[in-house]
């Protein structure tokens, strides 16, 4: 376990969860009803959007910034993660999550709290409609996570951290009319937990990880395959130890246009 | 037929339709009438223009993300992809559409469905001046692929998925009020299909594909023209296999794929 004393897994981490904790903050108080002016769901999708392409901005390079489990899963299954690190990363983003939302409810004025944006089912919509839904738009994010972050890439890839943010508001310009838009468990579940109102909370977890797996399969094994052996995939998943010395490291970090993580891991995706 | 035996072609193929299913889902989901009121022009043009923003970045490099009859259209037209290609591109597309068309219908509840974002011509608005909208709406944002997709660029280009996806919010920004704001005929055709009202349709076929033949031309023999001979236009028509006698391919034949300049 290599990765356990690695000071850059440990920045990683601590990344993760300061990025959650901010998007969570940001974007749960774009959302919240405030009586002199109630946000306008355009308003509150480019809040999100805006919140996760700054961050992937800041972060992108340091963890890769995927800032929501559904994320992280889908690079766990295209094997650009350590089941180790997948499971820290999750963690890390819960806790910010939690954090960034406890924040939040203590800062608000009390008349203003409401459910503190809290995921729920809209307009009739029934579970198993919120749930194809939440697949569909976290669908589209992994998939362009994935391709705005391939390294393979030589093509103009243009700014990775807006395309990413802009598909995040693009989730919200739909999702938020069906359950006030999810995509992201931690982002669902932070509120749930300092409200206590845990309605239907499954579908924010089912539909994300399943639209998570599904967009991971879909771009790292059907429409733009690695040439990765079953070798190669494993020794990811397991975190070995690179092969390759620090100063190769170094020059091949420093050589990097991409956003990447540093170490000489596949590199994460951004979310 | 050697494209038909390649992968990279059937990856394309697929990466179409999935791209349209996935645009007609989020844009016309986005433009159903959730709360009473008018339509808010700007949500759902943003929508749009970032839905294509989002799906060019996705699948660029795999088919060039036309996700538009029109624009397939185009391409044909200034000879960048065989005659094949071009017909299993807009089958894909076509079927992406109703395919997505069909799962937002499907998921929506039914007081929200109305007539699923359907295109309609805006009272006072003729079919001649409803088609003449679409063909300016369609030529600008031709014009803005081509010359955002031209791999002879070699400057700092910037995005191109957010070139192409806030040209097309320009189009609809404009067009709602008149048109809807077609701009694509698999756009137009899905919900037409699932709610069986074609009343003007044909607007929104002729109307785009005129509009991006007119852009195509305008760009690739007027304001930057590329210096191919009539053999190799026929050639790349014709889906020719790239010859390998050269120490590099000739892009003939080649998937129409993003190959702007690296930053």
């Amino acid at each position: 376990m290599w990765e356990l004393r690695s000071i850059a897994f440990s920045r990683a981490v601590l990344a993760e969860f300061l990025a959650t904790l901010l998007f969570v903050f940001f974007g749960l108080g774009s959302a919240l009803q405030w009586a002199s002016s109630p946000p306008s769901v355009l308003q509150i999708a480019v809040a999100f959007g805006l919140g996760i392409g700054t961050l992937v901005q800041a972060l992108g390079h340091v963890s890769g910034a995927h800032i929501n489990p559904a994320v992280t899963v889908a690079c766990l299954v295209g094997c650009h993660v350590s089941f180790l690190r997948a499971a820290f990363y999750v963690a890390a983003q819960l806790l910010g999550a939690v954090a960034g939302a406890a924040i939040l409810h203590e800062i608000t004025p009390v008349e203003i709290r409401g459910d503190l944006a809290v995921n729920a089912l809209h307009n009739n919509a029934t579970a198993g409609q919120a749930v194809t839904v939440e697949l569909f738009l976290t669908m589209q994010l992994v998939l362009c996570i994935f391709a705005s972050t391939d390294e393979r890439r030589s093509d103009n890839l243009g700014s990775p951290a807006l395309s990413i943010g802009f598909s995040v508001t693009l989730g919200h310009l739909l999702g938020i009319y069906f359950t006030g838009c999810s995509m992201n468990p931690a982002r669902s579940l932070a509120p749930a937990v300092v409200t206590g109102k845990f309605d239907d909370h499954w579908v924010f977890w089912i539909g994300p990880l399943v639209g998570a797996v599904i967009g991971s399969l879909l771009y790292n094994y059907l429409l733009f395959p690695s040439t990765k052996s079953l070798q190669e995939r494993l020794a990811v998943l397991k975190g070995l130890e690179p092969d390759t010395d620090w100063e190769e490291r170094e020059v091949r970090r420093r050589q990097s246009v991409e956003l990447h993580s540093p170490q000489s891991l596949p590199r994460g995706s951004k979310a | 037929m050697w494209e038909l035996r390649s992968a990279s072609f059937w990856r394309a193929i697929f990466a179409e339709f999935f791209a349209t299913l996935f645009y007609v889902f989020f844009g016309l989901g986005a433009s159903l009438r959730w709360a009473p009121g008018p339509l808010h022009v700007l949500q759902v043009a943003l929508a749009f223009g970032l839905a294509l923003a989002t799906l060019v970045q996705t699948v660029g490099h795999i088919s060039g993300a036309h996700v538009n009859p029109a624009v397939t259209f185009a391409f044909l037209v200034g000879s960048q992809m065989s005659l094949l290609r071009a017909f299993c591109y807009i089958a894909a597309q076509l079927l992406g559409a109703v395919a997505g068309a069909a799962v937002l219908y499907s998921v929506t509840p039914p007081a929200v469905r109305g007539n699923l974002a359907l295109n309609t011509l805006h009272a006072g608005v003729s079919v001649g001046q409803a088609t003449t909208v679409e063909i300016f709406l369609t030529l600008q944002f031709v014009l803005c692929i081509f010359a955002t997709y031209d791999e002879r660029r070699n400057g700092r280009m910037g995005s191109v998925a957010l070139a192409v996806g806030f040209s097309l919010t320009l189009g609809h920004l404009f067009g709602m009020y008149y048109t809807g704001a077609g701009m694509n005929p698999a756009r137009s055709f899905a919900p037409a299909i699932l709610t069986r009202n074609f009343s003007n349709h044909w607007v929104y076929w002729v109307g785009p594909i005129i509009g991006g033949g007119l852009g195509s031309l305008l760009y690739d023999f007027l304001l930057f023209p590329r210096l191919k001979s009539v053999s190799e236009r026929l050639s790349i028509l014709k889906g020719a296999r790239p010859s390998d006698s050269n120490g590099q391919p000739e892009g003939t034949g080649e998937p129409v794929e993003l190959k702007t300049q690296a930053l």
